[in-house]
């Protein structure tokens, strides 16, 4: 039973990592870039078809729509190598941009809407068994977070029983880092509140993190963005193997997310990902073994969101080990790793971290026998939130640089207001799950309520 | 299909950048575009038409690959008097452009604003809505109207001001960008800062962005150049034209400021800043949309013997007062946001890196900390391996409107000069103008002096 994933790129973010990560399932599936399978891998028993399809003529085509609001990356794609790769009609751009302005990105895919959905459903009606979507966006920007809101709005109505996962590429937040949008916190709230309501789950990629990441981890000098992006699909690749390389276990997104996600709001991931290499760049190469990655994956050097674990408490641990593992040896790692108590788990529930194993792709070398990817729902996630909620206070406040959000006629003020009212909630939410009690938080019982809010006040 | 840009010339100093822009953004595409095709890129400016007995048919862009008959700028150009429209007619670039888009007279404004204003003005009314509507026309997704003015004379100040009305009215959707140019404190003009100060209520009014210009910063800037390389380096000063006229060089200068602003929408880069973003992104509230121009290198190194200046110098050199396209010296002030837009081979965690000492380096606004905005393109500009234009919402803009409105009260108060502009406008125009500069400089005024309201604990409930 093939369960088929849909990928939508949209804007300028979600569509340069997408181009990344249609390019790693190609070398890894040993698929040229205009789409014909190579020789050598003819024979392989890996599982295309969830992420492609075949055409008449045997040309794979990635199940992929990519949108955007303004022209130019659209035709950077359309005129790199791997333009033959995707289905031309999948192509969707309009002409005037977002301009960095969530209402303009929100409302024009409200107009396109009909052609958008045509495509999907295009592809959906394509598909046997269509499992759900999986979504590339930046929060920060015009077209990612405002079309890409509106599609999840859309898609919830459309599709209810299919499941949205989203990678969504968080702004450099930190006082120390460079934002690369004035108005970042305006729009990521907007799209925080989709995210939270919308989604099934997203999987948070931190610029600061990867920033950082590049630079400390890897020792590149200078990185460009296309490097940076391939940390990203790697990290995308690799979260999908189990899906692309049927094992015993963990064969459909569904089985990866429900053991991930405890209660439908706290949905959003961390990842980590280790040894991180650059294609063609090797940093010494260290003896690894299933401990050693699982160790280090709980490092937070390794871990691509800028929230400390070192607070809070993990709900659950889903670790992807690829490459020549020993059964008996994950079961020893686990246990070092529970001695140690290298990993603080909730008091509520099983303190547990699940490892799947998987199995690499054969025509890509690596320099590593083990690699994994780790992924994550950490209460401490919140702090990414807070600081979304801080800086949208500051300037919410002075009531600056909203004149453009207010040019889109359909878009109300208290918009914000909504979903800084969910954003909260949310962080709330996570609060409370750290503490043991959180089997009874939200219940409508009113003393316990007041007494939270006065133990607020005491801290 | 990117977005095209029409470009609005007024006046004689309007005009003179205009052509050293057009010769400037045909270098820069002919680098870019080896085997003359009309592509997207070049869409932006121009039009590609074909010339059949005289009738010019428009060639459109098509899958970018058809190739270049013959090139028209997308431009409307408009000049009370023939004198500097002939010259650019007679000179190397004349064929570019469209005879038909030229609005001109033959007396000229006599350096008086409201002789333009509302004189001219509505006298060209009709033509020139004519002329927007055809130039509109012949684009495909229009973003923007660039207007290249003076605001000390009469035809760029006054024509120029009532042109942005017209456009605001008739295409309220496009934005109004200005490169308007102020007059230095020793302008030639003597009544210079009427016309500054009643073009700036209109500018105000108006325009969605202006990047003001001052021509003794300009001046600073050449004898800083001229004084080391002494004819040595080509710089962005250099023009094609081999005979030099006096303003060429400032000139150039502003050229390279409209090209590298719209280099994001031609070229193709990591990080794409279009003009709507720059709007979205450096202008709080709608009043403060005057943005502080300064680049950097400001020379660049064809004699080998002169170190190249690294990347991280070039994002100190952008904050010093020399190489400020305004006479403000802006680390003093107060910013509200700033802009970055990076060409060439620049990594970008070197952006990165230098963002976040530049952030430790200036006073920002307390509820805009972080509030950067920078784009990447990959295409450096001509003759610089990489360079950095910066665009910024600065108070310091208030220091010049200040010393403006210093002349123009010394005037006004002796009614100087009153008799020329009170023959086509009413006295109360000018107490309005120069209410509304007061009332603009204490808007910035009030931005610089706010701080961050320090912290009060509430009281703790007794239970």
């Amino acid at each position: 039973m093939p369960r088929e994933i849909i990928t939508l790129q949209i804007g300028q973010c979600g569509n340069q990592i997408g181009m990344e990560f249609w390019k790693q399932l190609c070398k890894e599936h040993g698929i040229s870039a205009d789409g014909i399978l190579e020789e050598f891998a003819t024979h392989g028993d890996d599982r295309k078809d969830v992420f492609f399809y075949q055409a008449d003529d045997e040309h794979y085509i990635p199940r992929a729509v990519l949108i955007d609001l303004e022209p130019r990356v659209i035709n950077m794609i359309q005129n790199s190598p791997y333009s033959a790769l995707y289905n031309p009609e999948n192509y969707f751009h309009a002409k005037d941009g977002a301009g960095n302005c969530w209402a303009a990105g929100y409302y024009g895919g409200e107009r396109l809407q009909e052609e958008l959905l045509e495509m999907i459903e295009r592809e959906a009606d394509g598909s046997e068994s269509l499992e759900g979507f999986v979504m590339l966006h930046s929060i920060a920007g015009g077209t990612g977070s405002g079309l890409g809101s509106f599609l999840l709005e859309v898609l919830n109505d459309r599709f209810p029983k299919k499941l949205i996962q989203t990678y969504s590429v968080f702004p450099n937040q930190l006082e120390s880092g460079a934002s690369d949008t004035v108005v970042q916190p305006y729009n990521s709230l907007l799209t925080l509140k989709r995210l939270t309501m919308f989604s099934d789950c997203v999987v948070v990629l931190d610029n600061t993190a990867l920033d950082r990441i590049a630079v400390d981890r890897l020792k590149l000098v200078n990185p460009n963005m296309s490097q940076i992006n391939t940390l990203v699909s790697t990290v995308m690749s690799a979260s999908t193997t189990t899906l692309r390389y049927p094992g015993y276990m963990n064969n459909d997104l569904v089985g990866l997310l429900a053991s991930l996600i405890p209660t439908p709001r706290c949905h959003f991931l961390m990842t980590g990902y280790t040894p991180l290499t650059i294609e063609r760049q090797v940093s010494a190469v260290r003896k690894t073994t299933v401990l050693d990655v699982m160790r280090r994956l709980l490092q937070t050097k390794n871990i691509m969101v800028s929230a400390s674990t070192k607070k809070g408490c993990y709900m659950s641990i889903l670790n992807i080990i690829q490459g020549e593992v020993d059964a008996t040896q994950i079961h020893k790692s686990l246990q070092r790793i529970r001695e140690r108590k290298l990993a603080r788990f909730i008091p509520w529930g099983p303190a547990s971290i699940q490892v799947a194993l998987s199995k690499k792709s054969p025509y890509v070398e690596t320099a590593h026998k083990v690699s994994g990817l780790m992924l994550a729902n950490h209460t401490n996630i919140y702090a990414l939130f807070d600081r979304v909620l801080k800086q949208y206070d500051k300037l919410k406040k002075r009531n600056a640089f909203l004149e453009n959000y207010k040019k889109e006629k359909d878009f109300e003020i208290e918009e914000f207001d909504y979903s800084k009212e969910v954003v909260e909630q949310l962080v709330d939410e996570y609060k409370a799950a750290e503490k043991a009690d959180y089997g009874s938080w939200g219940n409508d019982d009113g003393k316990d309520e007041e007494m939270y809010k006065l133990s607020l006040i005491h801290i | 299909m990117p977005r095209e840009l029409i470009t609005v010339q007024v006046g004689q100093c309007g005009n003179q950048i205009g052509l050293r822009f057009w010769d400037l953004v045909l270098r820069e595409h002919a680098r870019h575009n080896k085997d003359s095709v009309f592509d997207e890129s070049m869409s932006s400016f121009f039009r590609n038409v074909e010339i059949k007995r005289g009738n010019p048919i428009n060639i459109p862009v098509g899958d970018g690959r058809n190739s270049l008959q013959n090139l028209k700028a997308r431009a409307v150009i408009v000049d009370m008097e023939e004198g500097v429209i002939n010259q650019m007619l007679k000179s190397e670039l004349g064929e570019l452009f469209d005879q038909k888009h030229f609005i001109k007279d033959v007396s000229g404004a006599g350096n008086n604003w409201a002789h333009g204003f509302n004189y001219y003005g509505p006298k060209y009314e009709e033509t020139l809505m004519e002329n927007f509507r055809k130039t509109v026309e012949d684009c495909d997704s229009l973003q923007g109207f660039f207007m290249m003015h003076s605001l000390g004379g009469g035809t760029g100040s006054g024509v120029g001001s009532y042109i942005l009305g017209l456009l605001k009215e008739a295409y309220p959707e496009v934005y109004r960008f200005t490169t308007s140019i102020f007059p230095s404190n020793d302008d030639d003009v003597i009544t210079s800062p009427y016309n500054s100060i009643l073009s700036l209520n209109e500018l105000r009014k108006q325009a969605d962005c202006v990047l003001p210009v001052d021509n003794q910063a300009l001046l600073n800037i050449i004898q800083t150049i001229q004084a080391p390389l002494a004819g040595k380096g080509a710089g962005i000063t250099e023009g094609k034209t081999k005979e030099e006229k006096p303003f060429d060089k400032m000139n150039n200068i502003i050229a390279h400021l409209l090209a590298n602003i719209t280099c994001s929408m031609r070229f193709e880069g990591p990080l794409n800043v279009d003009l709507n973003e720059i709007t979205m992104n450096l202008v709080p509230y709608p009043d403060q949309h005057f943005l502080l121009a300064s680049m950097a290198p400001l020379y660049s190194l064809l004699d080998l013997k002169l170190q190249a200046r690294g990347v991280d110098q070039m994002f100190k050199d952008i904050l010093t007062d020399q190489h400020q396209l305004l006479c403000v010296s802006p680390l003093r002030h107060r910013y509200t946001a700033l802009g970055l837009i990076i060409r060439g081979d620049v990594a970008f965690t070197d952006v990165a890196k230098n963002i976040k000492k530049i952030k430790s380096d200036i006073d920002m606004i307390y509820w805009n900390k972080e509030g950067f905005k920078y784009g990447l393109c990959n295409l450096p500009s001509l003759g610089q391996p990489y360079s950095a234009l910066c665009l910024s919402n600065n108070t310091g803009v208030r220091s010049v409107f200040s010393s403006l409105q210093g002349r123009f009260d010394k005037l006004y108060r002796r009614k100087a000069h009153l008799h020329h502009y009170t023959e086509y406008i009413e006295v109360s125009l000018f107490e309005e103008a120069s209410t509304s500069t007061s009332d603009l400089i204490a808007q910035y005024l009030e931005l610089e002096n706010v701080k961050e309201p320090s912290f009060i604990p509430r009281l703790l409930p007794l239970i």
